[in-house]
Formats: structure tokens, sequence, C-alpha cells
């Protein structure tokens, strides 16, 4: 059984594809979107899901969320007095997930196919890799999560020969792609993005402008302080994307401190981020070859492209106006879903054939001659260039400067600058050669770039046939095969509530995550709920703690609803 | 085993871009990217060069057909018919510049084609875009507030206006304006001059890349830009003689240059000393302020 997995920054999802087509999996609170976020309970049992988020607010210094955006880097995150490296985070969420695909399938995938931000790097889709590995799970192979998007759009709408450009505007990343669908194939044209930018930063902008009004000092405030700002300013941000006037209220030190906030105020202070989506856009289009008429949809997904601000952006970008939404959350699930359907060569996806490209120029460093004997170092040549069709395998030659070398040192590049001082080095590698006239003296470079986005790099001397590969080391973190296994062991040690509580787990978290939140005389009915709950719990009959249980989330939701935001 | 792009595809040599798709797409079901890389990667090869060759013939046809008239419209007429989305891009027709890539093209040779074909892409859209520019768009306009902008002086601000111009949303009209845009700006450069960083933030707001700066419409003005030749007061950037007066370079040797920056030790010794007076100067005034306030 091979599973489908969004693993987005804010929310995750799984399923499979079936008989009937794509089959999106709830989890246990009957949900098809499970919150990324991991929290350690007190008992030193893992929450994960919308215990997970609320428990952000109310234990922040047990809880963690977002952390997609540290996927590749060397960055612990310290729950409950152990470390956690972000691959392992993400391991605790797809592992929740495959719980919920065993419970409602009845058997464990062992494979699964999970979507990554077309413009994430070599050690960002590496540690994708490894959280699938680290929950148990095989991942042969990773999908970008625009072509999946498009795919799960292509394929539901029954396009042909169509261009379709897709703009997935996701809590963390934003990512354009262009595809063409003809026959049956789904072939991308160019993939450009940001992997900076997302729902997340228009947040951040709101809660900064919040501080810079009242002149507070950010490191002062405390966690929860911090945890409940920023649900705020969610909740203001999603009031403003709809059009209206928003207050963001915030407690520091026991004052509350209002901002006060209309459409065009708000427009006004999102204008940098808009402004860095268009750049992205324009080189995805001028890629491709194609202008904006050309196009047949433009598609938004990703739950931060609700707001309008993007829909108009792109009109004014592209001088056109159908832009459709496909159910914004789901969409890049169902496409990766679709995938894992080809990878199980499910029958009916014989007629489809996905071709993707490689978003990055990747190239070495090389001294170009400019005359008069002189070089000019540090210059960047690409061996495959962006947005290659791949699987693609490249070589090109290379010389050594002067004829007493006698080795040469290839530095590996990804990047779009000339220079190499402004791309990324992904690794290097030492060649031996014996010396002598250099234009005799040539190395054969070889840049295999797979399917899944992983770069190898064979280098062969002409005349003496010594191969040498290299081994990408990566800046982030890098963990050996024991180490690796003595963290699955771990991580596998970790308890986790059985299915049948979590929905209990849930209710309680967000009593103590409106309790955190609340004031005054709000705070004294809230722990009346709590103690409630928790005297009903005690007594271990199912059907009285269901039925209270759903009483409690009728009065809860009553809360929040009434609640002046 | 080298075979021609035809075989692989295994399609007739034909100009018609909805033929190879199809073609491409039958054998792609044989060879899935994910079980045959090699084969994968030798037809997508082919398909690309294919596509481009097809793209080319066609522009090339057009360009003979724009000669007759009537003969043109008739062509139009059925050219969309049978390629609609090729013809549209390759509308325009500046191609005849490069060479026709010939038709037993052996499949080793696919990836210079393919290059050529990008340029060839880039400059039939140029050309075409600097049609639709002339017939729509008004540039003086522009050109006199970007002008006014360069003077100025303030690249920072420049960007920012750049950004938020409303006319250069559109991406179309921006990539039709960036070639006119540079030329305009040699051309006036002697009068606004325009410093490194006012370039710099155009070339980053259009997207000027490594391969676009070396494209040939925009090469020489930016080569010109970026060299600030007017300062030296040449108004073309021209060849340099090899040595001093242009053809008596050899008769009249030019006269060395001083080195400025090398100082004969009394010039030395004079800095020196002006330093050292400075410094003392400085702490008397300083003690002389310590001694006033306590």
């Amino acid at each position: 059984m091979i599973v489908g997995i969004d693993l987005g920054t804010t929310n995750s999802l799984i399923g499979v594809y079936g008989g009937s087509g794509v089959q999106l999996i709830r989890n246990a609170l009957g949900e098809f979107l499970t919150p990324s976020a991991v929290s350690i309970g007190d008992d030193g049992s893992v929450l994960v899901g919308r215990a997970g988020r609320d428990r952000l607010v109310s234990h922040p210094d047990r809880s963690v969320g977002s952390f997609k955006r540290w996927m590749g880097a060397k960055r612990d995150t310290v729950l409950g007095g152990r470390t956690y490296l972000p691959e392992e985070l993400s391991a605790l969420v797809i592992r929740s997930l495959l719980d919920d695909a065993e419970a409602a399938l009845g058997v464990r995938p062992e494979e699964a196919v999970i979507s990554v931000p077309a413009y994430f790097s070599d050690s960002q889709r590496r540690a994708t890799k490894r959280a699938g590995e680290l929950a148990g799970i095989r991942v042969e192979r990773l999908i970008n999560e625009p072509t999946a998007a498009a795919l799960a759009y292509g394929l539901a709408e029954k396009l042909d020969d169509a261009y379709v450009m897709v703009l997935d505007l996701g809590g963390g990343t934003f990512d354009v792609s262009i595809l063409e669908i003809f026959s049956g194939v789904v072939k991308v044209h160019a993939s450009a993005g940001d992997n900076y930018l997302g729902g997340d930063d228009f947040t951040a902008v709101l809660e900064t402008a919040w501080i810079r009004r009242h002149g507070i000092n950010r490191e002062a405030m405390q966690a929860g302080e911090m945890a409940q700002l920023r649900r705020r300013a969610e909740l203001a941000k999603l009031a403003l994307s709809a059009g209206q006037a928003a207050s963001l209220k915030a407690m520091v030190s026991g004052r509350e401190y209002v901002l006060e906030m209309d459409e065009a105020a708000f427009e006004e202070l999102i204008a940098p981020l808009v402004q860095r989506m268009r750049q992205p856009i324009e080189r995805a289009l001028r890629d491709a070859g194609l202008r904006g008429s050309d196009l047949a949809d433009v598609v938004m997904v990703g739950g931060a492209s609700r707001m309008p601000q993007l829909a108009k952006l792109a009109a004014r970008l592209l001088g056109r106006l159908p832009l459709r939404h496909v159910a914004p959350d789901e969409a890049v699930a169902q496409g990766a879903c679709v995938a894992a359907g080809l990878k199980a060569r499910n029958v009916a996806l014989e007629e489809i054939v996905l071709t993707d490209v490689c978003p990055h120029s990747l190239g070495v460093e090389v001294s170009i001659d400019i005359g008069n004997g002189q070089h000019s170092a540090g210059q960047f040549d690409p061996i495959i260039e962006r947005n290659s069709t791949v699987p693609v395998s490249r070589m090109r030659a290379y010389y050594p400067v002067g004829a007493r070398q006698e080795q040469l040192t290839l530095n590996v590049f990804q990047g779009e600058s000339p220079v190499t001082r402004n791309n990324i080095l992904l690794g290097s590698l030492n060649i031996p050669i014996t010396p002598g006239v250099p234009a005799e003296n040539g190395v054969d470079v070889r840049f295999t770039y797979d399917i899944n986005g992983v770069l190898q790099v064979e280098a062969k001397v002409q005349k003496t046939g010594i191969v040498r590969e290299l081994i990408l080391m990566q800046e982030g973190s890098q963990i050996s095969e024991a180490e690796a296994r003595q963290r699955m062991a771990e991580l596998a040690a970790l308890k986790v509530h059985p299915r049948d509580e979590q929905r209990n787990i849930a209710a309680l978290s967000r009593i103590e995550r409106l309790y955190a939140e609340s004031l005054g005389e709000e705070r004294p009915w809230l722990q009346q709920m709590l103690l409630q709950f928790q005297a009903v719990l005690g007594m271990q009959d199912p059907k009285r703690v269901e039925e209270h249980r759903q009483a409690l989330s009728s009065a809860l939701d009553e809360f929040e609803a009434g609640r002046p935001q | 085993m080298s075979q021609s792009a035809w075989e692989v595809l295994g399609v007739e040599e034909t100009c018609d871009a909805k033929a190879i798709r199809r073609a491409y797409a039958t054998a792609l079901k044989r060879t899935r990217p994910d079980e045959d890389a090699e084969g994968f990667q030798l037809l997508t090869d082919a398909y690309e060069w294919a596509q481009g060759y097809a793209r080319h013939m066609l522009a090339q046809a057009q360009a003979q057909a724009a000669e007759g008239e009537v003969a043109d419209r008739l062509h139009e007429a059925g050219g969309e018919g049978s390629a609609a989305p090729v013809a549209a891009r390759g509308g325009g027709n500046q191609a005849q510049d490069l060479a026709p890539a010939s038709t037993g093209q052996e499949l080793a040779n696919n990836e210079v084609a393919s290059a050529a074909n990008e340029v060839t892409r880039a400059e039939t859209e140029l050309a075409q875009n600097a049609q639709e520019q002339s017939s729509g768009y008004s540039f003086a306009p522009f050109f006199d507030e970007l002008s006014a902008q360069v003077r100025d002086r303030n690249p920072a601000v420049l960007r920012e206006w750049l950004a938020s111009h409303p006319d250069l949303y559109s991406i179309e009209l921006k990539w039709a304006l960036m070639p006119h845009v540079f030329d305009a700006l040699a051309h006036a450069a002697i009068e606004l001059d325009p410093h490194r960083g006012h370039i710099h933030a155009l070339m980053e707001f259009f997207g000027v890349d490594a391969r676009l700066r070396q494209h040939p419409s925009l090469a020489p003005p930016l080569n010109y830009l970026e060299a600030g030749a007017w300062r030296n007061k040449v108004r073309v950037p021209e060849p340099k003689m090899p040595e001093g007066w242009n053809d008596f370079g050899a008769a009249f040797k030019d006269k060395p240059r001083k080195n400025l920056l090398r100082m004969t030790p009394f010039e030395r010794f004079k800095a020196r000393v002006v330093e050292i007076a400075l410094v003392v100067f400085a702490l008397a005034v300083f003690f002389f302020y310590i001694a006033q306030t306590s």
C-alpha cells in the first residue's frame, strides 16, 4: 500500500489512490487537516495535530509548530528534556498520519509519496525523505507541491492541450509552476518560487506592526504572550483578507494593547511581501517561453492563497482574470495521492505520465580566460540549466588552468548568479591529475539529477580513467546510519495516546488554550468546565464521556464565537 | 547508436507541432521517466529539438509568405488550424539570421540545436514584443518619467518607483519595454549620467540574469552602461589603439604618467608631522576642556 502525504508547514494530510480515485483519510478527530504541530505532554507522551497546536498557546515551552521551515538545517528544538531535529518533528507528524491511515485502511502502509515545495533544495529534500524513514515508512518518491496540485486539477478537469499556471502559497513557501497537459502527459515547463515566503510571513507582519505601534520589547515578551499574539494576529489576518477591518488585541504583562487596522493599511503593510511574489511568477513565465494569454488556467492552491491580494497581483501581472481556486488546502494532498497511484502502477492511471523539472541551475566553479594569460576565478558554469526536464544527465569537460597542476578542485554550486559567491555551495571534490599540457588533460564531469531531485556528481579523468564520485556533504544536519537507527528507536519508544482518547485530549487542550488566552471573569468559567470534564473522564464511562464532550464542544464553540475579536 | 530525433520519436519528419507532441506522448507511455531515465532523456531531448525545429521552420515559412500579401493571409489561416499555440508564439519573423537546422541531425548535436532554438525563440519574442509595443504603449512619456527618477540620483527611490509603477505590473508590457529602456538609457547616458546603482536597480527589476545579459539586443547597451564610458567623453565605446596616438603611435610615445601614490621620503615625513601635530592639538583641546569643566 502506497499513501500520498502532504507534509505542510501548517497542516498535513494523508490519502490513498483507491479504486474510486483519490481518497483522503480523516484523523482521529474526524478532520482531513492535521495541524503540523507537536507537543510533549506532562507525562512524556507525544501530542500531534489540533492538541499540539492548542498547546502552543498554553504550553509554549513544550510545543512547536512551523518546523518545516527548518528542514535540512541543523537546528535543535528542546521539548520536555529531549532535543529534536526538524526531521524528527516531521517524523512524529508522519507517524500520526500513518496511524490514521492504518485505522482507516486496516493495514499499515509501507511506502509513501511525500510532497515538497518545488523550490526545496537538495538537503531539504533529503531531510524530508529521512523524516519518512524515521517514521518507519519507505519514501522512494518525492513530488513537487505545485506539480501535485496541477496533477490533481488537470485530471479532475480533464484538460487537454492546455498550459496551466499553478500558484501555491502555503504557510511557509511560495511556488509557481507552469505545466502543459496533453494526451495524458503532464509536463512541467518551469518552476520558480521563494522558500521563505508564506502565510506565516503575513501574520508576522501584523505582529510586528502591533509591537512597533506600542513600542514593546519583543525579547521581553513571554512565550505564552507571544503565542497568544500570534494566534490573534492570525485571526486578524483572516478578517482582513475577507475585507473587514480588524483590531488586534493582545496582552503584555497584564495590560491589553490594541492595534486597529483596516484593509488599506493592511495592504500597505504587506506591500513588500506582495512585491516578492512578482519575481517568481515572471521568471516561470519567461523560462517557459509563454505569455499570459497562452495560459488556459491560473490555479491557486495553498491555504494562504485565499488572500485576495495574491489573486489581484496575478491578475495584474498576467493581464487576465480567470483564476481558479480548487479546494486550496487539499489539492496538493490529492495530487500526492495520484502520484502514489502512479507509483503503484494503478490501472486507472496507466495513460498518465508526469514529467517534472529541476528548479535550480546546477554547475561548477570555473576560472574563465579573459586574455593576456589572465583568469577570472569564481565564475559559475552551469551544467544542468534550471528548468531542465528531469531525470537528466549532462556531461562537460573541464581543463586545468596550469601545466604543473597536480589536482583539480571541483566546487559544485546551485544558483542563478554568474558569480559563485552569490550561489550555494553544495560540496567539493578533489581530483588528482598528472601534470601536462592543460588542453590534453581534461576531466569529464557528469551531473545526474534524478526524478526525486537528488543530485549525483561524477568526475572522470580522461587520461588515467580515475573516477571520483561526490557525496554531497550538507551544511545542515547529517546523521549517520547508526545514529538514524538509534533516533528511530527513540522516536518509536515515545508514547502516543490511544486513538479513542485523542478526542478527549484535544478537548482538554482546547480548554487549556482558551484559559491561557482569556482573562478576568472568563477564567473561572473555563476552569469549571475543565474540572467537570476531568471528573467525567475519571468515571471511565465511554458513553457519558462522549455525551459530555459533545456538549462541551458546542459550549466552547459558542464561547469562542461570542468573544469579541 | 546514433538515431535521428525523428527515429527516436517514431514519427516522419514534420513541422506540425501537434503531431510531434502526440508522438512524444505515445512514446512516453513506453519510456516512463521513473523507469528508464536514459531513454527518457533521449526522448525528451529529441522532442525538444523537434519542437524547436518545427517552430523555426514555421517562422521561416511565415517570413517567406509575408512577401506576398494575399498568400500571407491564406497561410496564416491554414497555420492557425494546424499548430495554433506555437504559431502564436513564433509569430515574429526575425529568425532568418539563424541557419536552418539540418533535417538529418544526429542526436549528439541536439543540445546545441536546442540551445540555438532557445535563442531563436527569445529573439522572435523580443521582436514581436517590440512590434506590439510600438503599436500600443507610448514609450516617450514613460521614459521621461524614468529620466526624472534617474536624475534624482537615488537608486533606492528608483527601485521603489519601478516596483510600484502601475504600467509595469503587466509582465508582457514589462518585457516589451525592457530592451527599449536600456537602449534609450544608453543613448541618453551623457545627459542623465546614470550611475551603477541605477543600472543595477533596473537590471534587477527587469530580471536580467546571466543568460539574458548576453542577449544580442541587450548586451551592447548594457556593456556601454556598465562601463560608464560617457564619463570619459567617449560617445561610443571604440576599440582601443595598441599604443599612444592613433596612427602616429610608434612615433610619439605617451608621456609616462606619474604615480601619485608613491611619495618621496620628505613628503612622507611631512605627512607624518602634520598627523602628529593634529593629534597633539586634539589632545590639547581635550585636556583644556577637561580643565575648564572640573
